[in-house]
């Protein structure tokens, strides 16, 4: 690549979903299906092939795209979508910050791709056009290439990738995982994500493709030089396809489906698989596994990582296994790159700005694997009834409020619903969550969810009794305690949970939906992002 | 140029025809033929939704040789009786995307019809489902499976599947002290 950064190594690949590769020997195997050896630098060469595939120009440029690509940019018509922009907009305002932090790099990997400064590339690109005379060719098209040789490629993997920067194990494979071990045979011969795969005779009947009638998949992985495990032949009496039986085994719960790996050897390998990974992962929420600390220090120390308190052995091993990993010589991010930024925590994988220099860096998803289970419940006690005051335009309002409805979730969980007085010029408060200590009648304090919707307030309850208040811009904050504040210092997306902080430099995190609340470690950071496995079943057994 | 003109009128009337009959004929893998709804088949069934659409239906029955007839006779009792209670597949498949669709508890009669299968008919069943694009009976038989699934050990997983430890000694040994939990059994 021109970006001048140096490849990651297996456990990292570009960020954004967008992979620059070069192809230096490339055959067209048969149609739709190319079987290829790739570069992604100096060091690093890849064997796989691509099946729905798609060549496209661009002005003077021509992309191979893969997966989601072609939707993409029949939407859109632009080639690329900065990296930035695929941060998920849940992020909130953090998202905007991120995008400008990351389209420097992202220009860096286009520029990756600008033609004309690779003579080779210029005259693999003069024979494609000699040959195909399209402008776009894809499989109905019916283009095909006997050979390319030197093309620079632009992969843009499934769609989710597109819209979001963590998801990279699920579509197209062109081995370079982000898994901190070699990958294995089954994950290189793996194709883009859905239903249609490499498949026992049904690909045809599900609307996919074949490669052709008289070569399957499987046939070209062994070209390609790849193992692959046989098929639904091992199985005697079920002759069910890999389909099928990811279909079921998708609908097992963790243990269940670690349980089913170790039962076979060919299930195991049908669980590893990236498509089912990413089918599993959108069904199964991850477990959080503990968090990263964000310090003013230099690089690795600048991210320490605290493993939750509380958690059963295996997750507690699994949470080990990702300090390990995060530290050690051969897996930390400084092995890779001298310089880099941790940008996000998403799905058990972390988002790097990650460099051989300061002014070399690019985006990088890195991928420490880990193990899953369950925390433990805290119990806190509530009050019926508060006092508080509401700020709105710097001005201070007394509100009283009482709990209307009590749950029981496994806590007591009570709610209550106002509505907001009309304040001078101030009638509408836009949609938002927040979250307050407050002190309840006689007894301590209490934590509080805010949601506030117009002139709406809803108020979930969920603290300990003895945290005191906090005080800060936006927040309602019926007193102050700078001694004793809490702060919200982190989320996490798939589990609902946001992470406060209080004066004792406790962390405990609190289930939006349930207001279930637990301690789960401690730290001075007024910053954190968390970490959570995305599939911590299959993690494990890879 | 007027023998394919003749042609593609002679198809045009063919479809024609077949749109305006209220079945399909589908033939099993051993020879053996079933009638549908055309509205159940295209409503359940992405694929048979499909070629009705695509006029590609056979009057003689259509060739399913990846279907056997007690599979498929599975099918289309499924298809006859229940085709009213279920949204289009097609609805459910421009609706939610594979990746993202949650999972739907099967409802009592879907409990009660793979409930009466044999462990080869529900297997078949599975596998028909599969191929002919039925979301959700695909749905309610791998939700079966599933279930019979859930809580056993790899041994009794085997026994469900019908299948061998291909695992080696040495390797069963690494996963039996990596994940012993998963081996409660012992």
């Amino acid at each position: 690549m021109d970006s001048g950064v140096q490849a990651p190594a297996d456990g990292v690949s570009t960020a954004g979903g967008f992979t620059a590769y070069t192809i230096v020997s490339g055959r067209l195997s048969s149609p739709g299906c190319i079987i290829f050896v790739c570069c992604s630098s100096v060091a690093k060469i890849s064997v796989g092939f691509l099946r729905s595939w798609r060549l496209t120009k661009y002005s003077s440029s021509w992309f191979l795209e893969a997966g989601g690509g072609k939707k993409m940019i029949q939407d859109g018509g632009t080639k690329a979508t900065p990296a930035g922009a695929a941060t998920s907009p849940s992020h909130g305002k953090d998202s905007s910050e991120r995008n400008t932090m990351m389209l420097p790099a992202c220009a860096g990997v286009l520029t990756a791709h600008s033609p004309g400064k690779d003579s080779s590339c210029e005259r693999s690109l003069t024979n494609l056009d000699a040959k195909a005379k399209h402008s776009s060719c894809d499989w109905e098209g019916g283009c095909q290439h006997d050979s390319f040789t030197f093309l620079r490629i632009f992969l843009q993997l499934t769609d989710d990738y597109s819209r979001s920067w963590e998801s990279d194990d699920g579509g197209s494979r062109v081995s370079f995982l982000p898994s901190l071990k070699a990958p294995s045979a089954c994950d290189d011969y793996e194709l883009p994500a859905g239903k249609h795969q490499c498949m026992d005779g049904n690909l045809a009947q599900q609307g996919g493709v074949r490669p052709n009638d008289d070569e399957s998949c499987d046939d070209l992985c062994h070209k390609a030089g790849l193992e692959v495990p046989s098929v639904s032949r091992r199985i005697s009496f079920p002759n069910l396809n890999k389909d099928a039986l990811m279909e079921i085994f998708s609908r097992l719960d963790h243990d269940d489906l670690l349980r089913t790996a170790t039962a076979s050897r060919f299930f195991r390998n049908i669980i590893i698989l990236p498509d089912f990974r990413h089918h599993y992962r959108a069904t199964h929420k991850g477990t959080m596994l503990g968090f990263f600390v964000k310090l003013k220090a230099r690089d690795l120390e600048k991210y320490p990582y605290v493993g939750c308190d509380g958690l059963s052995a295996p997750l507690s091993q699994a949470s080990s296994s990702v300090s390990d990993l995060w530290t050690s010589e051969n897996t930390r991010p400084n092995s890779h790159w001298p310089y880099f930024e941790l940008l996000d925590s998403r799905d058990g994988k972390l988002l790097l700005f990650a460099g051989n220099s300061r002014r070399e860096q690019d985006m990088f998803v890195f991928y420490p694997h880990a193990r899953y289970s369950r925390s433990p419940k805290a119990i806190f006690k509530l009050s019926s009834h508060v006092d508080l005051s509401i700020y709105i335009n710097k001005g201070q309002f007394p509100l009283n409020l009482f709990f209307i409805r009590s749950l029981n979730l496994g806590l007591t969980f009570c709610l209550a619903t106002i509505e907001l007085p009309e304040i001078g010029d101030t009638r509408k408060i836009t949609s938002r969550m927040s979250h307050i200590l407050c002190r309840g009648p006689g007894e301590g304090s209490q934590l509080f969810l805010v949601a506030v919707s117009g002139r709406n307030i809803c108020m979930y309850t969920y603290s300990k009794p003895s945290m005191s208040w906090e005080k800060k811009s936006n927040w309602l904050a019926p007193g102050c305690s700078k001694d004793k504040a809490v702060k919200v210092i982190g989320t996490s997306e798939s589990e609902d949970l946001i992470l406060v902080k209080t004066s004792t430099q406790d962390v405990v995190s609190i289930k939006m939906e349930t207001g279930l609340a637990k301690l789960v470690g401690s730290c001075e950071s007024d910053e954190v992002l968390v970490y959570e496995q995305e599939c911590p079943a299959i993690s494990q057994m890879l | 140029m007027e023998v394919d003109k003749g042609k593609g009128e002679a198809e045009e009337t063919r479809k024609v025809a077949e749109a305006d009959r209220d079945t399909v004929t589908l033939k099993s893998s051993d020879g053996k033929l079933f009638e549908v709804s055309k509205e159940a088949a295209a409503r359940l069934s992405t694929v048979l939704a499909g070629m009705i659409a695509g006029g590609s239906i056979d009057d003689n029955g259509t060739d399913l040789k990846q279907i056997g007839s007690e599979a498929l006779e599975n099918v289309v009792d499924y298809c006859n009786k229940h085709a009213n209670s279920i949204p289009s597949a097609a609805l459910i498949s421009s609706s939610i995307s594979f990746n993202t669709a949650p999972f739907k508890e099967p409802e009592e009669w879907e409990r009660k019809f793979v409930d009466r299968l044999s462990h080869d008919a529900l297997f078949d069943l599975v596998e028909a489902a599969n191929f002919l694009g039925m979301e959700r009976l695909l749905d309610v038989t791998c939700h079966k499976i599933s279930e019979m699934m859930k809580g056993k050990s790899p041994d009794q997983i085997r026994e469900v599947f019908n299948i061998k430890n291909d695992y080696t000694k040495e390797e069963l040994e690494e996963i039996r002290q990596e994940l012993a939990w998963a081996f409660y059994d012992d």
